[in-house]
């Protein structure tokens, strides 16, 4: 393929599915700009594999954006930033939020980052254990052993925020 | 009240659905980005910069160093040159966008580039979804104005913002 064509297609698809990458990585983080920044960079290494990726994107992109995010989370220049004031997040202003789907995603944010991150890819990317566990790069087990924590402990805390 | 799996995915899809990108407001044209990519293989840099910020991809390929500096203007009459000291309370211009540094917000402040510089982001006021980001070196200057909807990435895969 020309440099052309596969720059041009490259940019069709970051248009495409930017949004989408964002929303999930939002899950993630719990900070829509973070969550842009993620997008990007997992966007930045996509690009030069673009030509010896076959089949969906989606899947790599999907895997650097975890990757991304763990090498952030592990990164301690990510200790060290400074914010000058509260971020405006960039949510839609009409969007009123269901009280217990609120509760419930503060319950989520709450939760250990490798546990939140299985249940976004289980339960908001609808992935299999398998496809899971590969995005992950743990085993099958370790996700439904997140899985199962991760559950427990909404289930334990919702108890506690609706008594 | 137990939380149930169907629950849970519905509250995801709550939460993750109204939320915005930047790219859905403006952003680089692909044209500005394509035009960057093709000054930066002239200059034979190493880094990769993509722009994503709606519509636009640029790359720098392999090369040797980082992307050449791009000026940054302030509001002030005298010209200035390649790199202006930057302080709080300077004005920026980008076409016809604005940003009064440290009168918006700064995104945050990185103290271990390799150049010892920072990565200032701002938003102007009243601009609460456009952010820029400033490549600033050891001294404080502006070595590099990256815009909005960005990650740099060096050659061997370290993003280094």
């Amino acid at each position: 393929m020309g440099e052309d064509a596969e720059h041009g297609e490259f940019a069709a698809y970051v248009r495409a599915r930017q949004r989408r990458f964002v929303r999930f990585a939002f899950l993630l983080t719990g900070d829509v700009h973070e969550a842009e920044d993620l997008v990007q960079s997992a966007f930045a290494r996509v690009y030069r594999r673009w030509d010896s990726i076959h089949g969906s994107p989606d899947a790599y992109v999907r895997a650097a954006i975890v990757n991304e995010h763990r090498s952030w989370w592990r990164r301690t220049w990510r200790h060290r930033e400074v914010v000058s004031s509260p971020l405006v997040g960039a949510r839609d202003p009409e969007h009123v939020p269901d009280e217990r789907d609120d509760a419930l995603w503060r319950q989520v944010l709450a939760l250990p980052r490798q546990q939140r991150a299985v249940l976004v890819l289980r339960f908001y990317e609808d992935l299999s254990e398998a496809r899971t566990a590969e995005v992950l790069g743990c085993s099958v087990g370790t996700v439904k052993s997140h899985t199962s924590r991760a559950l427990a402990a909404l289930r334990g805390s919702m108890q506690e925020v609706e008594r | 009240m137990s939380v149930r799996e169907h629950e849970l995915r519905e509250a995801l899809r709550a939460v993750a659905e109204p939320v915005e990108t930047s790219a859905d407001l403006v952003g680089p044209s692909l044209a500005t980005a394509r035009r960057r990519r093709a000054r930066s293989v002239a200059a034979g840099v190493v880094a990769a910069l993509l722009v994503v910020g709606g519509a636009g991809v640029a790359a720098w390929p392999r090369g040797g160093e980082r992307p050449a500096e791009v000026p940054a203007t302030r509001t002030s009459s005298a010209p200035r040159p390649s790199t202006v000291a930057w302080a709080f309370g300077d004005t920026l211009h980008r076409g016809a966008l604005r940003t009064t540094v440290g009168d918006g917000r700064v995104v945050r402040t990185l103290d271990d580039l390799a150049n010892g510089g920072l990565l200032v982001g701002t938003t102007s006021p009243g601009e609460d979804t456009w952010r820029d980001y400033l490549l600033l070196d050891a001294g404080g200057t502006v070595t590099h104005r990256l815009g909005r909807g960005f990650a740099v990435a060096s050659a061997d895969g370290t993003t280094v913002a």
